[in-house]
């Protein structure tokens, strides 16, 4: 390990060179790809997830001591914002357009023992280590560094579609609701000491806050299993999504963000984090429609202004919106399936097929989707047609069981082509 | 297509460099004070922004006429970032509001205001 006490200047043009270097090569690199638009939308991808993951390990290590940043220009919550845009800049799409091939746990680790192992503690007042740096460091390459160079690789390759969306779904989480409130309490004033908040404001608003998660989360999975994409336009989904929380509103994602901001604000009782409520309305106002007008309505030009008329912007219907019916086929001879059935029937669900249908297993079938759900995600998918809470539960559901059956590589079957019943 | 008229792209790269210009001038006469804050700062508040403007300025035509509109909205708010140092964090903090601000522009204001308005500043 070199020990080296750096000049004052030297620190300095340190500091612009980790912002300027990366900023730099970035430009040049995206320049070259700059007819790969997946490859570029991949970088920017790989910058984004990045950007919130490495405030977010920062501030873990921060809190943990494992190092400290020693100025006090730009500084966010304990960490300078140039080294922060800069190391999401080089350590995801610089990274990522420099070694399209290389996997990148062999380029990250000559980076981790080399460059940090050697320098990291030369580099006092700029960064000050602390005991178990070390450590700090290697769970920053895990956890930001290294998913972000697979996003961005697996997006210019349009592979591991439910791996790109996970990560999304992460960065956009971090992003939202920990990097902006930050920024704004920095801007505004307040903090996240949750300890001066009152306990049972905490206990009352988690169960809020996650019934808001699953709406979000649901309309990213939805995009995925449905769409064949992500929610991000620039790489988008091939298909419509009408179905799930679809089915109740247009944009779940944007009211499921800004009710989160409400419910954070009231948590840590800021009005101005719970005012960026108001933020998510502007962008669906601003730019949401007229991405709407601008690529939905010319890829899908009968089916969205059918699907727009039917279904609301941000108050949820309490029915779905259902254009063609799907169907549930069970075994009446299976006690549970005959009860779930009957329980269904009894709540007239909206645009569902109930078929009775002996020796088959539980399946859910929409003529509009491209796959069949069975057992617990068919139930899942049922209740979706009862109404907006049943739907939500479902959807809680389907988040929990389609990962869990991706990972064991029992994802659901495809359509076999003809009716179930 | 739409582009924006080389007149005004040639107006809001003036007022960046002198935005530009005024910030290193400070910058200087700060660090011959002994703080080196604004020289720190300089490549992420001033630079950036300033390489941000100028792709804006290089980008190709739109498809749309609020595709424009909102890269000119951008190009606006950072050099306000450029030239408004105190108030950069909330002016980026509120960089959704350029957008907002172009739809309403589109959908709300009546066209006989809004036509002239867009002839003048795109081609």
């Amino acid at each position: 390990m070199i020990d080296i006490d750096l000049p004052r200047e030297w620190l300095w043009a340190l500091r612009w060179a980790l912002f300027l270097g990366p900023l730099a090569a970035v430009l040049v690199l995206g320049a070259r790809h700059r007819h790969e638009p997946r490859v570029v939308v991949g970088g920017l991808f790989a910058f984004l997830y990045g950007f919130a993951m490495i405030f977010a390990t920062h501030q873990l290590a921060i809190a943990a001591g494992w190092w400290r940043y020693g100025s006090e220009v730009l500084m966010v919550m304990g960490l300078p914002a140039d080294i922060w845009i800069g190391g999401a800049i080089l350590f995801g799409p610089v990274m990522a357009f420099l070694f399209p091939t290389i996997r990148p746990v062999y380029l990250l680790l000559p980076i981790i023992i080399g460059l940090h192992g050697m320098v990291f503690s030369s580099l006092d007042p700029l960064v000050i280590a602390g005991p178990f740096w070390f450590a700090g460091v290697v769970l920053v390459f895990l956890v930001a560094h290294l998913p972000a160079i697979h996003l961005a690789r697996w997006t210019a390759r349009g592979e591991h579609l439910a791996w790109r969306a996970a990560l999304l779904a992460l960065g956009y989480g971090f992003l939202a609701f920990y990097v902006l409130p930050s920024e704004i309490m920095l801007a505004m004033g307040g903090s996240w000491n949750l300890a001066a908040r009152p306990l049972w404001l905490i206990l009352a608003g988690l169960p809020v806050l996650a019934a808001c998660f699953v709406l979000g989360l649901s309309a990213v999975q939805m995009f995925v299993v449905h769409g064949e994409g992500t929610p991000i336009p620039l790489d988008p989904t091939k298909r419509l999504v009408r179905t799930g929380v679809f089915a109740y509103l247009v944009n779940p994602m944007q009211l499921s963000s800004a009710l989160s901001w409400i419910v954070i604000g009231v948590i840590i009782g800021n009005v101005w984090v719970a005012f960026a409520a108001v933020m998510a309305w502007v962008f669906v106002a601003g730019m949401v429609r007229w991405h709407h007008r601008h690529d939905l309505l010319q890829r899908f030009p009968e089916g969205w202004p059918t699907y727009r008329a039917n279904v609301p912007e941000w108050l949820p219907r309490w029915r779905p919106w259902v254009p063609e019916a799907a169907r549930l086929a069970f075994d009446p001879g299976q006690k549970w399936q005959a009860a779930f059935a009957g329980w269904l029937q009894r709540r007239d669900p909206v645009g569902l097929i109930l078929a009775a249908k002996p020796g088959t297993p539980l399946i859910y079938r929409d003529p509009s989707e491209a796959r069949d759900f069975t057992a617990a995600a068919a139930i899942a998918k049922a209740l979706g047609h009862v109404n907006f809470a049943f739907a939500l539960l479902g959807a809680a559901v389907l988040l929990v069981v389609l990962p869990l059956r991706h990972l064991r590589g029992q994802d659901a079957p495809a359509p076999m082509g003809e009716p179930v019943a | 297509m739409f582009r924006l008229r080389r007149s005004i792209k040639l107006a809001l790269a003036l007022v960046v460099s002198s935005g530009v210009l005024a910030r290193l001038v400070t910058m200087v006469s700060a660090l011959a004070e002994g703080d080196p804050d604004q020289l720190l700062a300089f490549p992420l508040t001033v630079i950036f922004p300033a390489i941000l403007v100028g792709l804006l300025l290089a980008l190709p035509a739109t498809r749309s006429r609020e595709g424009a509109l909102m890269r000119l909205g951008t190009i606006i708010q950072l050099a306000l970032i450029i030239l408004l140092p105190p108030l950069a964090l909330y002016l980026a903090l509120g960089l959704p509001v350029v957008f907002l601000v172009v739809e309403l522009f589109e959908t709300r204001l009546p066209q006989p205001l809004r036509d002239p308005i867009v002839r003048a500043v795109l081609a």
